[in-house]
């Protein structure tokens, strides 16, 4: 056991888009913060497997705290983005209805669109068409949602913890927590990984698991389950063509299946939402993929199968209520930052800002920033689609070597990612960091060559290159897995 | 001859230099490849590669061509980006085995499960990716797989295949044989533990390796599915033979001319 | 001479060897790429495990008979 000394300010538990934003938000006041995340690397929950809108707040229920968040983040995602070398693209959302009875529902879901005060208005078919020409011709009429906009969920994850980190946050990987002392009614020290960190408060930005982090601390009894979406990631040929996010008619259960383009030109079709009790289960089956797919194709016709390259399942931490943004009733110093269930992308900035008022409210020194704190990140400039690729090859040759020639990242992007302050220990973190082996091809010609340099980077021998967790390794040793 | 119109082919391997060699005589032909040798798959020591390699074509090895707007040809690599200006792009860029997506195999997504291509690059390089793989598939990646996975030190395989398309029964009695069936879905965290097939029996394996099927590899954006003036040279075959390759090439070269005169006779 | 990669195995052709500050370096290409292999006394250890790669092992014979024929 190692002793953490200095006490810690907050540790907040959850490396997922809520706890990296809290961490970020706290990183440049005079607060010492720890970020402590259970599995090998940050972002590896649902915060990787989600469609990347971040939504103006249109479909939320008016009067929520849900609401309230997403709606003083949404104005504030360019400026933001920019800072966190995040790409971000405020296209707009089209929810179509292809049935009358869809259709009848629209001027409802536009007087609670208004009330959300989101930009919303409602459109012909042939309009919709006209703003995304890949719509279906049944498309009757559609809500246009012009705020909404697609963000790299994972970049802007990372980037949170990134300039966190440059600021002093100390992030602890692959650290699940084990216990939590407390002294009557305050939490003193929290068990993670090999460390013993005493506190003053934690953040409880666990996701799914925030109900077990709340009994570790004694704190209320409330239960979170995983909500599992299905989906479909289909080439950048078919999602470069796209202008809008499209979308069904949303009803009060589901927003429904959308067809995403990413900033990255790729396609995301889906989710589903299926509330299940197994919170390891990220398996897909060919049923639900097959819905998902078929309310795709009919929403955008030239979907077609082959342009999938991948299907992958995720779990939205779900709780009742959802949005526990709140001091524990029990424990007088932990906050919560669980339940967030659809939104936690699009409420980020926001929710990170409300639990920073939380610990100040307790009398941490999460008050004024500190006057050297970075508030922004160098950007890296990346070869795909880039304008002036003659000026990345002057500022690093190694943009001229292409290792992922599906995805164009080259030698210096996977160098450069080696060297932040939170970088990849495995090939799935090269992946959410540069996109390598994310491809068409899915790594069939350069997951060598990715792991080649990131052994050479991370400083493995390559027996021990781990694929994600650090037993899950490349190669199988001398044991038996 | 200054006449002759320019002509970028994106892959040296034994298709794109069949081409080149088809076009020495009508057009300026630039091969591409990322790859700094030639022959592709055939390798640079084959005998054919060695003869079409010397068919008067500029070659730029070691550069990977990413972009085509229908006049230029963007590749870059040590020396920088380079712009050629083409009448026409061809695409010989090969093929790989088909993906878990493409295959419709569910379950989560463990670690141990990858393409031919790269548990034979691995072991190749001395990293085996499995000690009990199954290999899916039964033409040359998935008997290559095998072979170079049991070489590597795996002591068991089990090679599932698809009706009728197992190549020949490996004479090896660490390999077992699954005909006429198919992976449905695999199971295990964080590496891969079992594999469904469709005849609902589940095998214990410590990888997948994906060998079944082919699809064109193509990564050249703004002709990936179709782009202006590219014609496409990808024999999707399992393997594809010196001589299919040479067929293809060619096939592509008489595309290449039609294409060229029909833009000099507007 | 050849080198086995990432991608497969190369053929590395010598164009020159040279003493440079206390390294033998051995300039060439990896196919069409320019490559470089610079040895110096603190790989003089891995000798004994280096006879088994190739690269090294050619490389140093290269830069002993290159160093010999210029005395």
């Amino acid at each position: 056991m190692r002793y953490t000394a200095p006490v810690r300010d907050v540790v907040v538990i959850g490396g997922g888009v809520v706890g990296c934003a809290v961490a970020w938000r706290l990183s440049g006041t005079a607060a010492r913060v720890t970020l402590i995340e259970a599995a090998h690397d940050l972002c590896e929950g649902a915060s990787k497997g989600n469609t990347g809108i971040a939504t103006s707040g249109g479909d939320c229920h008016p009067g929520t705290l849900e609401l309230e968040l997403v709606r003083r983040s949404s104005p504030g995602w360019e400026a933001l983005c920019a800072r966190l070398d995040t790409p971000f693209h405020r296209i707009g959302t089209l929810a179509v209805a292809l049935t009358e009875e869809d259709e009848r529902r629209l001027p409802e879901l536009l007087r609670d669109a208004q009330d959300t005060g989101a930009a919303a208005e409602i459109v012909t078919g042939d309009q919709a068409r006209g703003l995304e020409p890949l719509i279906s011709e049944e498309a009757r009429a559609a809500l246009h949602f012009p705020d909404d906009g697609i963000i790299d969920s994972i970049r802007l994850t990372i980037g949170y913890a990134e300039l966190a980190a440059r600021n002093g946050v100390e992030v602890l990987r692959g650290a699940p927590v084990h216990s939590i002392e407390r002294d009557g009614d305050r939490i003193v020290a929290v068990t993670a990984g090999d460390r013993w960190i005493a506190t003053r408060s934690v953040v409880n930005a666990a996701g799914v698991e925030a109900d077990t982090i709340s009994r570790l601390a004694g704190g209320e009894q409330f239960r979170t389950w995983p909500r599992q979406g299905q989906y479909w990631l289909l080439d950048r040929e078919l999602g470069g063509r796209f202008r809008k996010v499209v979308g069904g008619v949303p009803t009060p259960v589901t927003r429904g299946i959308y067809c995403v383009p990413t900033t990255n030109r790729s396609l995301l079709l889906g989710p589903t939402a299926v509330d299940r009790e197994d919170r390891t289960d990220r398996a897909v089956d060919a049923e639900t993929l097959d819905h998902v797919f078929d309310a795709a194709q009919r929403l955008v016709p030239s979907i077609a199968r082959e342009y999938a390259i991948k299907t992958f399942a995720s779990n939205r931490p779900a709780s009742d209520p959802t949005y526990r943004i709140a001091v524990d009733a029990e424990v007088s110093n932990l906050v919560h930052a669980a339940g967030i269930r659809s939104t936690g992308v699009s409420s980020s900035p926001a929710v990170a800002e409300m639990v920073r008022g939380l610990l100040e409210g307790l009398g941490l020194p999460v008050g004024d920033q500190r006057p050297h704190a970075i508030t922004e990140l160098e950007p890296l400039p990346r070869l795909l689609g880039h304008p002036r690729p003659e000026q990345l090859f002057a500022r690093d040759p190694r943009y001229g070597q292409v290792i992922c020639a599906c995805e164009q990242v080259t030698a210096a992007e996977i160098a450069a990612v080696h060297g932040m302050a939170v970088p990849p220990t495995s090939l799935e973190g090269v992946r959410k960091r540069t996109r390598a082996t994310g491809g068409r091809c899915q790594g069939a010609f350069c997951l060598s060559g990715v792991s080649f340099l990131h052994s050479l980077h991370a400083g493995r021998r390559p027996p021990q290159i781990a694929v994600s967790e650090p037993e899950a390794t490349l190669g199988i040793g001398a044991h038996d897995v | 001859m200054s006449d002759r119109p320019p002509v970028a082919i994106v892959g040296a391997g034994i298709t794109g230099l069949a081409c080149a060699h088809a076009l020495r005589d009508v057009a300026r032909v630039t091969v591409v490849d990322r790859v700094p040798v030639p022959g592709g798959v055939h390798g640079w020591e084959a005998a054919e590669t060695r003869e079409l390699a010397a068919c008067g074509a500029q070659l730029r090895l070691g550069e990977t061509a990413i972009r085509w707007d229908g006049l230029t040809l963007l590749a870059i690599g040590q020396d920088g980006p380079q712009q050629m200006g083409a009448a026409a792009l061809v695409i010989a860029t090969g093929a790989r085995p088909l993906g878990r997506a493409e295959l419709g195999i569910a379950g989560g997504r463990p670690a141990g499960i990858v393409a031919a291509t790269v548990a034979c690059h691995l072991a190749e390089n001395g990293l085996l990716v499995g000690r009990r793989p199954l290999i899916v598939g039964g033409g040359d990646w998935a008997m290559r797989a095998v072979s170079e996975l049991r070489a590597a030190g795996a002591e068991r395989a089990t090679l599932v295949c698809p009706d009728g398309l197992l190549r020949e029964r490996p004479n090896d009695g660490a390999v077992h044989v699954r005909e006429h069936d198919r992976v449905v879905s695999v199971a295990g965290t964080p590496r891969v533990r079992t594999a469904t097939l469709a005849s609902g029996e589940t095998l214990g394996c410590d990888a997948v390796v994906l060998a079944h099927g082919v699809a064109a590899l193509r990564n050249v954006d703004g002709a990936v599915w179709a782009g202006d003036r590219a014609v496409y040279a990808q024999p999707l075959a399992d393997p594809a033979t010196v001589a299919q390759a040479r067929a293809a090439g060619a096939e592509a070269a008489a595309a290449v001319r039609s294409l060229i005169d029909r833009e000099e006779r507007p | 001479m050849k080198v086995t990669s990432p991608i497969g195995e190369l053929p590395f052709v010598v164009h020159g060897v040279s003493l440079h500050d206390r390294h033998v370096v051995v300039e060439g290409e990896l196919g069409s790429w320019r490559s470089r292999i610079e040895v110096g006394a603190e790989d003089l250890p891995m000798l004994g495990r280096a006879l088994r790669r190739p690269l090294i092992a050619a490389g140093l014979g290269l830069a002993g008979i290159a160093l010999l024929r210029r005395r």
